[in-house]
């Protein structure tokens, strides 16, 4: 019989014996729900362009760029499109079956995929740290 | 329609908006790098030297629609999915799933709306019909 989920939300924060793809698990539900938040935000002040450029002048410019704290809050959400993203490309990967090895005999001491495709996580973190650093430098202007 | 398929179109929806998310944040987001590049076409938010000329793009409008609906499905199906794996009644989960569809229903429907009003009727010409 199945097992319940009776950890419910909490269970996304718990790792146990997982390990780093459980944290990316957990990091790349909270990008996902921040931006499914963000995009049904923006369909609306986005939507604002059909009035004329005052308008758009007054939501998007004046109301959301103008703002240092949304500034910020874009860079943030910047930052959870590309963590889901390049995250989630990693996942479809591995849902399709890459970096999962050859199957092996289960002999002492046991090695797990994820074992395997640790490694792939690794290049992900960096490929996000070099694209972010980019973004940090277009964001704040020291580029 | 099954869940594997529903969780399939997930998956696609997701390879897609790499691609097309990828594209609309290089646009929005590195305008600094795309100048050194000599591909920038100035501040992306500008109204008249950016924003209008977007929305008179057959290119860009085609990706706007195209983004809305891919952004749309794999968010709210994401979401349900979420949801799903809660240990809550079944009957609220399904509410759920049928509110998030009708959330999903709603925004998409605004925001098709908006992108192909701005294509076919840009401002200041729609602005005469709004009255805004």
């Amino acid at each position: 019989m199945a097992k319940k989920n009776d950890l419910g939300i909490r269970g996304w924060f718990y790792a146990g014996r997982y390990g780093p793809q459980r944290y990316a698990y957990t990091i790349q539900r909270i990008t996902g729900l921040s931006i499914i938040v963000y995009l049904l935000i923006h369909v609306f002040v986005t939507g604002s362009k059909i009035f004329g450029g005052e308008t758009w002048n007054r939501v998007v410019i004046d109301g959301l760029v103008g703002n240092p704290v949304l500034h910020i809050g874009e860079f943030l959400l910047f930052m959870a499109v590309l963590i889901h993203g390049v995250n989630g490309f990693r996942l479809m990967l591995v849902e399709l079956g890459f970096f999962l090895g050859k199957p092996i005999r289960n002999i002492y001491p046991y090695e797990t995929c994820l074992d395997r495709n640790r490694g792939f996580l690794y290049i992900c973190g960096v490929v996000i740290a070099a694209l972010a650093a980019v973004g940090v430098g277009d964001f704040f202007k020291f580029i | 329609m099954r869940e594997s398929k529903l969780w399939f179109m997930h998956i696609l929806a997701g390879g897609l908006l790499i691609v097309f998310l990828g594209f609309h944040s290089i646009i929005m987001h590195y305008d600094t790098v795309l100048g050194y590049l000599g591909l920038s076409s100035g501040d992306a938010l500008d109204f008249n030297s950016s924003v209008l000329p977007r929305m008179k793009s057959v290119a860009h409008t085609t990706i706007y629609l195209i983004l809305l609906v891919i952004g749309l499905y794999h968010g709210l199906y994401g979401l349900r999915s979420m949801i799903y794996e809660l240990a809550i009644p079944r009957g609220a989960k399904k509410a759920a799933g049928v509110f998030l569809l009708l959330v999903g229903l709603a925004v998409g429907a605004w925001g098709v709306y908006t992108i192909l009003a701005g294509h076919l009727n840009p401002p200041p010409e729609l602005t005469a019909v709004l009255g805004g």
